[in-house]
């Protein structure tokens, strides 16, 4: 009888050791991803913060390094487009700017080249590509882009009175 | 009357090693009897009547044997009772743990992010249609926005 209570005893804390185990193995990562994700935020303040210091350079280097920082396993594909689609329409924003179009639009279509999306993201980035398009003499291009935006824009907004369908 | 030596007194040992004789003599076995004094026991006991029991003695150590004897089935009953217990506390764990880990952020993809403010659809309208519109105002909305936002991504990876 003793034995048998030993045995399910070592049973129980083996599971317990096995659920541990599982927790661990899932808290590690996402904290990865929650600071992979706060460094994308983060360099949206240092790049305005050195902006505001008349620092281009820097700011292009803080945004840059941020969007080509590799994401965790775990975070979701649509998380990770969201973050640097906002990374890469900041970059286009400060290329436009600063009277570089061809970078702008470099910088847009990399980050419309990670996917569509019907939200405010993605139509920044087609608004950031239409403008300098536009610039750089390309209407037709630019014309097309706006189109886009206004589709997705138009969409976010019947969905917010409650109109429009859930994507 | 001659005094006892007590080098002749019986030690404590000795005392127990014949009660367990005398018990090995009477039902055959005993715990703690040497084996030699055992294989004695038996040899006068098979000597005296060739090992034949007394009806009424084979009756009373069969009483004797059931009233000391285990229930087979209550103990049966305890341990299925246990392993049970035991199966389903790890069936829970188990089940427990699958289900932690399937709660990770991978289950989150279908979760929306907050609705972007009507000034930031106004401002990205208004960029769209009008060409003067500064660019700036599209940023300054879009600030406003991205704190929500990154705080609704980060809130999905709670460790």
């Amino acid at each position: 009888m003793i034995a048998r209570r030993r045995f399910f005893s070592f049973v129980l804390a083996s599971c317990a050791a096995v659920a541990l185990a599982c927790s661990e193995d899932r808290g590690a990562p996402a904290v990865e991803a929650r600071n992979w994700i706060a460094q994308g935020e983060a360099a949206h303040f240092e790049a305005q913060q050195r902006l505001s210091l008349g620092d281009i350079q820097g700011a292009r280097a803080a945004l840059d390094s941020a969007v080509r920082l590799a994401p965790p396993r775990i975070a979701e594909a649509g998380d990770v487009r969201v973050v640097r689609q906002d990374l890469f329409y900041q970059l286009a924003s400060l290329e436009l700017e600063h009277g570089r179009p061809e970078d702008a639009v470099r910088f847009a279509t990399e980050g419309l080249a990670l996917g569509a999306a019907e939200d405010a993201f993605t139509a920044n980035l087609q608004i950031a590509r239409g403008r300098a398009l536009e610039r750089t003499g390309d209407a037709i291009s630019a014309a097309r882009d706006y189109h886009a935006a206004l589709v997705i824009s138009e969409a976010l907004l019947e969905r917010s009175l409650g109109h429009g369908k859930k994507p | 009357m001659r005094e006892e030596d007590p080098a002749d007194l019986p030690t404590d040992e000795e005392r127990r090693e014949a009660e367990a004789l005398a018990r090995a003599l009477d039902r055959g076995n005993a715990p703690g009897v040497p084996d030699d004094a055992l294989q004695a026991a038996a040899f006068l006991r098979y000597s005296k009547d060739g090992g034949a029991l007394d009806p009424d003695r084979a009756a009373a150590l069969f009483d004797d044997a059931m009233a000391r004897a285990r229930k087979p089935g209550v103990a049966s009953r305890k341990g299925w009772l246990l392993g049970f217990l035991g199966l389903a506390t790890a069936g829970a764990a188990t089940w427990m743990a699958a289900v932690g880990l399937e709660s990770s952020p991978q289950e989150t993809a279908g979760n929306e992010l907050p609705a972007p403010p009507a000034a930031l659809l106004a401002a990205q309208v208004e960029i769209a249609t009008n060409r003067s519109a500064p660019l700036a105002a599209l940023d300054a909305r879009t600030d406003e926005y991205r704190a929500s936002v990154y705080a609704a991504l980060k809130g999905r990876y709670r460790p």
